[in-house]
């Protein structure tokens, strides 16, 4: 393996310095030069007040997002991982619903649950932000903090059993452990949050983002941009550096582990109102939004509209499911296209990230993790504008015209969490195994087909699902460098949101999302099913 | 001398795996009692079922004439004043020695507190160590240091999950020193669970031999078991 798979490891390592990181470099640079000239006048602009303010307000929306969001993840993390509640597993994976679906998605269809109910100006409101924020991103401190609580080693909990009461140890022993993870799961979503684009700007509240945005897309102002970018940069990996010996080691991403088995608490009586308590928040933060998006995409268009005087006329009738029916029109010549560029985003971020996640596991490369966890964390339109100002070049033009330019702002954006997931799953595999097939004479190849794939395939495919998902519901990155003459799903609805009657938008939505859970249910029966087909797992 | 832990017909599985089937048994007070038997016969989680940490399917647990287990009743391990060493030690990482020792008796709010604290680490002679976090320490203080938090609560009965199973010779020698002490200045019941039956022969008062089915294959004074045949088999002595 020496030569062949440092080779392997250089290529790998160089490929992604190339797509991902000299893009993020040059455009730092950049930020510093005025014709030709270095010069910090790009920056004068983003230290007005009215900036500053700016981004004051986005950082106290964005720590009110992430204080709310790790409260709730924390308390139904717990709930679940350390109770006896039934249908704990169930309720884990219908609570990650929201990561895998863009927050726009559920801005339109939370509009549509508050026009249902009446409740309207909702246009400027910071709030609206931080409750669709808040409710988007609390699976995500849940996922963290619940297996904070599940790596607990058993014995300290019950040494501690010993002389205290459950309470007790809870607060005293178990909370000051994690604390970590709840650290982590604030600076998480402040990240995302502060540097998600698409709700803040359907319901036109200024952020700092948006302002990036709009800056680079409306304005044509590159160079004020890049400038407020490379701030919010700063102010992300501030942040990230806190909690980097945590994110490094990202424990919260090790899929199928059961931690040190734990006894759960015993509810008893509590058992089935927790249990109903839980349903009942799921029921209002995930199940009334779909409805009520449903309920808006196939309402019929208004009375006297005329649209609906046109439906009438040209089709006699129809009206109900109508907005749909054209969504599906609009929709349908890019969810091919869409899937396609997503799977292939998928397998090049899990064939990355195995490389990455290997020789961090077996050889102990972790230099370049930092990397990864770095171009992870960068503000999705930040990682756009990087692209745009890199690749925007002659000789760079069949990569930056073409569904490469998309393939690599996915391999950016993701390949941080694939190489993680892989990473914890090739450290559970005992390298002896590995060592034993190469004593019999195995190749390399041999050795990691036949040995160590077979082990962590579970791994590699939730790496697969998780990335293709992630990819398909991008559109921070992707919104700002897709190609001409080409679109993807999130793209085409978020490019219409201004210009479109709402009922289409539901429409568009509720279609998006139905592929989104359609795809995320074929995955996950292809996981069920690699999981279970293991006999040797019974040994 | 009356039994100060009394298993009654005590039955007990993991999902469809039975450990265990209507086990039977009296450990004597005030004496040390060794739980010998292979890797996997249900040593450990006897010692589990005393401490509380695990509950019976069926049969019933007595500690010191009290039914602590069975028939509807259940008293919680922090109201046994039991004591548990567990292999790992289970020491807290964010604790230092002092209040690793300290913990426990601060929760029951104690006046005396840290004079008791004190005492448990001049009598282990590890007051040195008293600021140290568990992982700046050897694997035979952390040994002390377990001890120590267990003792400072002043248990009946203390359990011992095969403490010297991760320690170099020297270090045993020194924690079966301590053991012996033990016995002699605490008035305690000890159960030490092993699957070395050299160590019965230094420590034990009497022997318990768990089968690999989990039963009862010899119980009684050490010399008794120790001569008998059967153990002698088992162990190819």
């Amino acid at each position: 393996m020496k030569l062949t798979g440092k080779l392997l490891y250089g290529f790998v390592l160089f490929l992604f310095l190339v797509l991902a990181v000299a893009p993020l470099v040059f455009t730092f640079l950049s930020s510093f030069s005025n014709e030709g000239q270095f010069t910090f006048k790009n920056y004068e602009a983003v230290f007005q007040k009215d900036k500053l303010l700016l981004l004051w307000n986005s950082c106290v929306i964005a720590a009110l997002i992430a204080a709310i969001s790790t409260i709730i993840g924390g308390v139904i993390g717990w709930i679940i991982s350390k109770t006896d509640v039934p249908l704990s597993t169930i309720f884990k994976l219908a609570f990650l619903l929201p990561l895998f679906v863009s927050p726009y998605y559920f801005a339109v269809a939370w509009k549509d649950v508050f026009s249902i109910l009446g409740i309207s100006g909702l246009q400027g409101k910071n709030g609206i932000v931080l409750f669709i924020h808040s409710l988007c991103y609390f699976p995500l401190p849940m996922l963290i903090i619940a297996a904070a609580f599940t790596n607990i080693n058993r014995n300290i909990i019950e040494a501690g059993l010993m002389t205290a009461s459950r309470v007790r140890v809870l607060f005293s022993l178990e909370v000051p452990l994690i604390k970590q993870a709840f650290f982590s799961s604030f600076i998480l979503v402040f990240i995302l949050s502060i540097s998600e684009v698409a709700v803040a700007t359907y319901f036109l509240v200024p952020t700092f983002a948006s302002d990036i945005f709009i800056q680079f897309s409306a304005f044509y102002n590159h160079a004020g941009a890049i400038a407020s970018s490379t701030l919010l940069l700063l102010i992300c990996l501030a942040l990230l550096a806190f909690e980097y010996s945590y994110f490094m080691k990202a424990p919260f991403l090790s899929i199928g582990t059961k931690g040190n088995p734990t006894n759960k608490i015993q509810l008893k009586t509590l058992r089935i109102p927790v249990m109903l308590a839980l349903l009942a928040f799921w029921v209002v933060v995930i199940l009334l939004p779909i409805f009520g998006l449903a309920y808006q995409a196939f309402k019929a268009p208004p009375e006297f509209s005329q649209v609906r005087q046109n439906i009438i006329e040209t089709e006699g009738g129809g009206e109900t499911g109508f907005y749909v029916k054209r969504a599906l029109d609009l929709l349908l010549p890019v969810i091919p296209e869409s899937l396609l560029y997503a799977a292939i985003g998928a397998s090049v971020i899990c064939i990355l990230g195995f490389v990455f996640a290997y020789f961090a596991q077996r050889k102990s490369y972790h230099f370049f993790d930092a990397v990864l966890l770095v171009v992870f964390a960068i503000p999705a339109t930040v990682f756009g504008i990087a692209l745009i100002k890199f690749y925007n070049r002659p000789v760079l033009d069949s990569v930056y015209s073409s569904f490469l330019i998309i393939v690599i702002a996915y391999v950016g954006r993701f390949t941080f969490i694939a190489s993680k997931v892989m990473s914890h799953a090739i450290g559970k595999v005992p390298f002896s195994l590995e060592q034993s097939a190469m004593l019999a004479g195995a190749s390399p190849l041999q050795r990691i087909g036949k040995i160590l794939f077979p082990l962590i395939a579970e791994g590699f495919f939730a790496a697969f699902i998780i990335s293709f998902v992630f990819c398909l519901g991008e559109v921070g990155t992707t919104i700002v460098v897709y190609p001409p003459g080409s679109s993807l799903l999130p793209i085409k609805i978020a490019t219409a949101m201004h210009s479109t009657p709402e009922g289409l938008m539901s429409g568009m939505v509720f279609v998006a999302l139905m592929i989104t859970l359609a795809a995320l249910t074929l995955l996950f029966a292809g996981y069920s099913f690699i999981s279970k087909n293991k006999s040797w797992k019974q040994a | 001398m009356e039994a100060s832990i009394v298993f009654e017909n005590v039955s007990f599985g993991y999902g469809k795996k039975k450990l265990f089937e209507e086990l039977s048994f009296k450990i004597s007070g005030n004496k040390l009692t060794c739980l010998l038997g292979s890797t996997g016969s249900g040593k450990t989680t006897i010692l589990r079922m005393i401490a509380g940490l695990e509950i019976p399917a069926k049969g019933k647990i007595y500690i010191n004439e009290k039914l602590v287990a069975g028939e509807g009743a259940f008293i919680s391990p922090a109201e046994r004043k039991v004591g548990l060493i567990f292999q790992d030690l289970a020491l807290w990482p964010h604790f230092t020695v002092q209040k690793n020792i300290a913990w426990g008796l601060k929760n029951k709010k104690a006046d005396d507190a840290d004079e008791k604290v004190f005492d448990m680490l001049d009598t282990f002679n590890i007051r040195s160590l008293a600021d140290r976090y568990p992982h700046e320490l050897s694997g035979g203080q952390q040994q002390l240091v377990a001890l120590a938090r267990s003792l400072v609560l002043e248990p009946k009965i203390l359990l011992l999950d095969e403490p010297l199973s991760n320690l170099d010779s020297k270090m045993k020698s020194v924690v079966m020193d301590y053991m012996l002490e033990l016995k002699q200045q605490f008035d305690i019941t000890l159960v030490y669970v092993t699957h070395d039956h050299r160590d019965t022969e230094e420590l034990a008062d009497e022997i318990i031999l768990i089968t690999e089915n989990g039963e009862v294959a010899l119980a009684g004074e050490k010399e008794t078991v120790l001569a008998a045949a059967e153990f002698k088999i088992q162990f190819g002595i």
